[in-house]
């Protein structure tokens, strides 16, 4: 919870930022972007396949924020950190200049800029009421936002908007504009073009960063209206807030981003946006093709890569060091626990036993599964439910062994414990290269305390709603799960809070996963409205840890390969990798 | 009622075709390779004891580096390791065991289909003949891959199992794609045999159908199914391979050829550890070329419409 003296020295900071950008070389007057870079030239970008999706009510993906870190901005953001993803957690003010908050924390009032525009499709000046209409779109029942439960549990009367809207038929855009223009949010409120008045339902620490999200983007209803989300014709016609607008877009081809004319950087303290020109192949069939573009200089940097080949990276490490980019904050792998089952096999009767979860935590070879997937430059091993970028790391693992090589002869003698030596998984997993040698490598390492493990593969497209679904709950036991932080920093609300909170969860929604525990329950709420969250999250992820509510295996490092014309390597947490605002080329 | 009858100039006589078969050294070397491949398919399990690195055993912590690269030799690795610290050469060999097995099983499977249409389709003619003709013609039509995708597709059960064991699914695949070719064969030497003396003097003294299509025709077709069954087999082999290679086939943590080589290409660690990509392309080649030598060699000692 922020008061109005906190705000007020972040709007001063904010300030300072923005007579800081306006003199720093590369601001809105200058011509050169640092040591070797000039502003202007074009950042071309190897994608693998097409952006999936551009308009901001749906992109809910690193990839899709990458594009929207151009194409959009919010009332608040982070400014980017040359240091890493997981040091881009100041909050600084973005389209809105600055914000009172009330003192009960329930009301926060957006001072907006005046002198933003849109590009694009339109070009007027942004407003208060573009705020309003984007959030209005939240519920549509087309299309829903990414993350709705957010604003259902944060927003003044969305809830009951959000029921109102299901209510109309879908296909009808006509319907939707009716709907939308004829009703309101009641704690969503413009007062005038600048003003943005947003009430809550709960008091939360982590209200500026929800608003962070690409979601709480501006867009002109006059435009909007007329098109399907995130249609071929919307894609075609967006409206950019951002600095960056659609200058052509061809479907599964290229997608090519102008700097807007009328963009005003002094308007903007935190999106240098040195490139005139952002060109998108969304055309590279593979990971390997990439790196060899940007090893040659066709392209600055990768797009949709989820992991390079470590041959790739090593080749980086000893050739082009500067050029090779990590910094911890990646995605975390778990093994997610079958919540879901009604436990009649062996293997899901003994998994409600934490003994035997001790067991497959203690038996696993986290260190072979990190080699298996390209070693320390791609992971790092976690013992925790957060991740070490997250307010509430402890960086305490309370199942470690020796190098990580895990304990089978400790895992072997708990099982034996607890009666269930001889243990039979099946482990569930996605079927792409990776996790398909996670899985392999986990069915090893187990197989040497006496576990034996079924390998049941699921087709990646398959396999959130495989996991989520009950009828499929006695065809496994663990399964490879994932989280990547919505944004890093304070927010473990999704992860403790989301997830394993059963007052909240949705039993089974996520991976499968129905835990309940009171007293983590009882420390998230504690977490929720505290002033200095952190030695609360500290608690709920310890009890949550050592009770394994799920088995963390390792921790991704985002390690970014770019060509050798980018220079100013800028990190932008929410995408969790390069911001194209703020990079530049030679 | 043997191949003579056919073509009266060929050797006759088990004994005077192995006769020719030995003097043909390229017949030998072939069958040399050959040999050392089932033998050493044959002995994978006594060499994966010895070695002491079973075909999916894991060495991490000495066969890959920290930066995710494996080995290229040492540590009793002959050909080094794979991206979770595999053997490769322990995992080649077990790659020719399911080669062999599937390549053998589904050609001999297609062979046994092939025989049966290809006689009842030659020997009845009429209507039989028609329908056969055109079921085979609709066979060879499809195209093989698009249909090993959709068969794979098809074959997913519930929660990523499949109905369906995937080496039985291959077998069962390669095999419908390629019974069709003997069926070809054997209906024209049929056709043929049908019209010799000896068949229509058979036919006139009221012998019964069946006795006359399997005591006469059937031993007339062997030397032609033979010279087929050993074509085919490398071709099925690389089937098998292909079929892997795009994920329809083989799967992890068992070890395939064409599953090997995918592993290497998709992960790129070929680049540092080139025997990931290599040793299965070799195996896979060596094996191709010693079939196609026997069975080239073969035809020209046993097809009767061949000479060598």
């Amino acid at each position: 919870m922020r008061n109005r003296r906190t705000s007020a020295v972040i709007a001063l900071a904010a300030g300072a930022a923005l007579l800081l950008s306006a003199c720093a070389p590369g601001g809105s007057g200058g011509e050169t972007a640092g040591a070797g870079a000039q502003r202007g030239g074009t950042l071309k970008i190897a994608s693998v396949g097409d952006i999936d999706r551009i308009d901001p009510l749906q992109a809910y993906t690193a990839e899709a924020w990458t594009v929207a870190r151009a194409t959009t901005r919010q009332l608040v953001t982070t400014s980017g950190s040359t240091e890493s993803v997981g040091d881009d957690i100041e909050i600084v003010p973005d389209l809105a200049k600055s914000w009172d908050v009330s003192a009960d924390g329930l009301t926060y009032t957006f001072h907006l800029r005046d002198n933003a525009y849109f590009s694009g499709a339109s070009t007027r000046k942004i407003t208060a009421d573009d705020f309003v209409y984007a959030i209005k779109r939240f519920a549509d029942p087309n299309a829903q936002v990414g993350a709705i439960a957010y604003y259902n549990a944060l927003l003044d009367g969305f809830a009951e908007y959000g029921a109102e809207f299901a209510k109309v038929k879908t296909g009808d855009l006509t319907a939707v504009k009716e709907f939308i223009d004829s009703h309101e949010i009641s704690g969503v409120t413009a007062t005038d073009d600048t003003t943005l008045v947003l009430k809550f339902t709960q008091p939360a620490n982590d209200i500026l960063e929800v608003l962070t999200l690409p979601f709480v983007s501006p867009l002109p209803e006059e435009v909007v209206s007329k098109y399907f989300s995130d249609s071929l014709e919307f894609r075609q016609n967006f409206a950019s807030s951002g600095p960056y607008y659609i200058s052509s877009y061809s479907p599964n081809n290229s997608l090519e981003l102008k700097r807007a004319e009328t963009y005003d950087a002094a308007a903007d303290p935190v999106r240098a946006a040195y490139a005139d020109t952002i060109l998108i192949d969304t055309t590279v069939s593979s990971a390997d093709a990439v790196a060899q573009q940007l090893q040659t200089g066709e392209a600055d940097l990768p797009l949709y890569v989820r992991s390079f080949p470590a041959t790739v990276i090593s080749q980086y490490q000893q050739t082009k060091a500067d050029y090779l980019h990590t910094s911890p904050g990646g995605q975390q792998v778990f093994l997610s626990i079958n919540g879901i089952s009604d436990g009649t096999s062996q293997g899901q009767k003994g998994l409600k036993e934490l003994s035997v979860r001790q067991a497959l935590s203690y038996a696993i070879d986290k260190s072979a599964v990190v080699k298996a997937i390209g070693g320390s430059s791609a992971a790092n091993v976690q013992g925790e439910i957060l991740n070490s970028t997250l307010v509430g790391h402890t960086g305490e693992d309370p199942y470690a062994t020796t190098d990580n090589a895990g304990d089978p002869a400790k895992a072997k003698q708990l099982l034996e414990d607890a009666g269930f030596a001889g243990l039979k998984l099946n482990l569930a997993y996605r079927t792409s290269d990776e996790f398909t040698k996670i899985a392999t490598s986990l069915q090893a390492s187990l197989a040497k305390s006496g576990i034996t493990v079924n390998l049941v593969p699921v087709p990646e497209a398959d396999y959130w709603a495989f996991l989520a679904d009950s009828e499929n709950a006695d065809q496994w036991d663990v399964a490879l799960a994932t989280y990547t932080p919505d944004w890093q920093g304070n927010s473990a609300r999704q992860i403790l809070g989301g997830w394993l909170d059963s007052d909240y969860a949705s039993p089974g929604a996520v991976w499968g996963i129905a835990y309940d525990n009171p007293d983590l329950n009882a420390a998230v709420e504690k977490a929720f409205v505290a002033k200095d969250p952190e030695a609360a999250w500290q608690e709920a992820n310890t009890i949550a840890t050592k009770d394994l509510a799920w088995v963390p295996l390792l921790e991704r490092v985002v390690t970014v390969p770019t060509s050798t014309n980018v220079t100013k390597w800028t990190w932008a947490s929410l995408p969790g990798g390069a911001d194209w605002t703020n990079v530049a080329v030679k | 009622m043997t191949a003579d009858t056919i073509s009266p100039s060929r050797p006759t006589g088990t004994a005077l075709v192995l006769r020719h078969l030995r003097r043909d050294r390229t017949f030998v070397a072939g069958a040399v390779i050959v040999a050392l491949l089932v033998a050493l398919a044959l002995l994978a399990p006594v060499i994966a004891a010895v070695v002491g690195h079973g075909p999916d055993a894991q060495f991490p912590d000495i066969a890959i580096d920290e930066s995710g690269i494996p080995i290229t030799g040492g540590h009793g690795f002959l050909l080094g390791a794979d991206a979770l610290g595999r053997d490769v050469f322990i995992r080649v060999l077990y790659g020719a065991r399911v080669s062999l097995v599937i390549g053998v099983v589904s050609t001999t499977a297609a062979m046994l289909i092939g025989v049966a249409v290809g006689l009842v389709a030659g020997y009845w003619r009429g209507w039989a003949d028609a329908v056969l003709s055109e079921v085979t013609n609709v066979t060879l039509a499809f195209p093989m891959l698009l249909t090993a995708l959709s068969i794979a597709a098809l074959n997913r059960a519930p929660g990523g199992s499949t109905y369906v064991s995937p080496p039985v699914v291959v077998v069962v695949i390669i095999s419908l794609f390629s019974w069709t070719y003997f069926a070809r064969v054997v209906r024209g030497v049929v056709i043929d045999v049908t019209n010799a003396n000896y068949v229509k003097a058979a036919i006139g003294a009221g012998s019964p159908s069946s006795w006359i299509v399997l005591r006469e025709i059937l031993p007339n077709t062997a030397p032609s199914v033979i010279v087929y069954w050993a074509v085919q087999l490398p071709t099925n082999i690389m089937a098998e391979a292909t079929l892997s290679y795009l994920g329809v086939g083989i799967r992890t943590p068992q070890a395939s050829w064409g599953l090997m080589i995918s592993e290497a290409q998709t992960s790129g660690l070929y680049v540092a550890q080139p025997m990931m990509l290599i040793a299965p392309c070799l195996a896979l080649f060596v094996t191709v070329l010693g079939f196609n030598i026997v069975s080239t060699r073969l035809r020209a000692h046993l097809d009767p419409d061949k000479k060598g």
